[in-house]
């Protein structure tokens, strides 16, 4: 392009300030490496770690019951019902568990006739029956500072073995200490059949 | 004048990354926390009526009706159905003496009303074709008696307690995936119930 014309003013201008930012520029980078001042690139991590943290405190949620025992797995069912805060027990594989204290050893998924006033077919287990006791007495003095009434809740949690036998037996003896509604815990979301 | 392009960039340069390491730290130490603590398992529960037990100590139920007293027992081999009025099919033989309470142990002699099918499980899609057929022949009625085998596992009482619950699209099933797959039928904005008084039940 022999014909160019001749650059304007202001484009000589504009080419000297070009090259003067980049010069700028270059010295700037050049004097910020050696200070280690580069920083890492954690916007995007931030990013991620942001929406997990999000996520996570939706989800959140305390669950009135506690069900963190090796040797538990709870049943699957459809139900929607979410459960609510009451007494508990909680039959696993090895023991029946009250207020968190093992109560009762559980052998081949039966409970030893010495704990059953001594009879195989009798339905009441003794410890079980003064733990839950307690438990009522616990629950109708609290029912009566706070001016209601003793509900008579108990939910159930027991491991998806469970032979039927025991699971009446436990019932039988909750329904002796005056605990007449029960709930049984069970984990969402399993299929129908 | 619009800007120059050069000295937008220049502008653009002048800003310092923002100081992101405190927050970083924060949310490094809360990610963990709230991951412990999460609970990834949904818990729920169902409801269920105060047992009975024994037999022949069964509440009067206050209706002119005879009460049906539809049970349900859960065998090694299959369901078992009675109840006390003769429904063709279903509640047994023909000779199914009416006045007698439920009785599992002579139940237990006729064989399974609904065997388990040939895997070995339990046929929960004939258990529900069979109480749809019953519900709808005592549309009043809620309350059935569920029973077991002493050495039948918890997890399939809960399994039957939830196909009885709820009534579905269709009132009968021919295959487990359709059954499995079906969505609750809605009435008046709630779903529609089948039987959802259960009340647990053993023989001594």
């Amino acid at each position: 392009m022999s014909d160019q014309k001749p650059k304007t003013r202001e484009e000589i201008i504009q080419d000297w300030l070009a090259t003067e930012q980049a010069r700028k520029r270059q010295e700037r980078r050049g004097r910020r490496l050696p200070e280690g001042d580069a920083g890492l690139t954690i916007n995007s991590l931030m990013d991620a770690m942001t929406i997990i943290l999000i996520f996570l405190l939706i989800n959140y949620s305390v669950d009135p019951l506690k069900v963190d025992f090796p040797d538990l797995q709870l049943p699957a069912s459809t139900t929607e019902v979410n459960p609510e805060q009451s007494a508990a027990v909680i039959i696993t594989e090895k023991s029946i568990i009250v207020s968190d204290k093992e109560v009762v050893p559980i052998k081949d998924g039966m409970v030893d006739k010495v704990f059953k006033a001594g009879e195989e077919t009798a339905l009441r287990i003794e410890p079980l029956f003064e733990a839950l006791n307690k438990e009522a007495t616990n629950q109708k003095q609290i029912a009566s500072l706070r001016g209601g009434k003793f509900q008579g809740l108990i939910t159930v949690i027991a491991d998806r073995k469970v032979p039927y036998r025991l699971l009446t037996e436990v019932l039988y003896t909750a329904g002796q200490a005056e605990f007449a509604k029960f709930k049984f815990a069970v984990m969402k979301g399993a299929q129908r059949g | 004048m619009a800007r120059r392009p050069s000295s937008k960039k220049k502008f653009s340069t002048d800003i310092e990354d923002l100081n992101l390491v405190p927050i970083m730290n924060l949310v490094v130490c809360l990610i963990p926390m709230v991951l412990f603590g999460a609970s990834f398992v949904k818990l729920g529960v169902v409801n269920v009526n105060t047992p009975k037990f024994g037999m022949g100590k069964s509440e009067a139920v206050e209706s002119d009706e005879k009460p049906l007293n539809l049970t349900v027992a859960l065998a090694d081999d299959g369901f078992r159905l009675s109840a006390s009025v003769v429904i063709p099919g279903i509640t047994g033989p023909e000779n199914f003496d009416p006045t007698a309470a439920p009785d599992p142990a002579a139940a237990a002699q006729q064989g399974p009303t609904i065997p388990k099918d040939s895997n070995g499980n339990y046929n929960f899609v004939d258990l529900y074709n069979k109480m749809v057929s019953i519900k709808d022949q005592y549309p009043n009625e809620n309350i059935v008696t569920l029973t077991a085998d002493a050495k039948i596992e918890y997890q399939y009482i809960i399994k039957t307690m939830d196909v009885l619950r709820l009534r579905l699209g269709e009132n009968r099933y021919n295959d487990l995936a359709a059954f499995q797959s079906a969505k609750p039928k809605m009435k008046d904005n709630s779903q529609e119930l089948l039987w959802p008084d259960v009340v647990l039940s053993v023989a001594q």
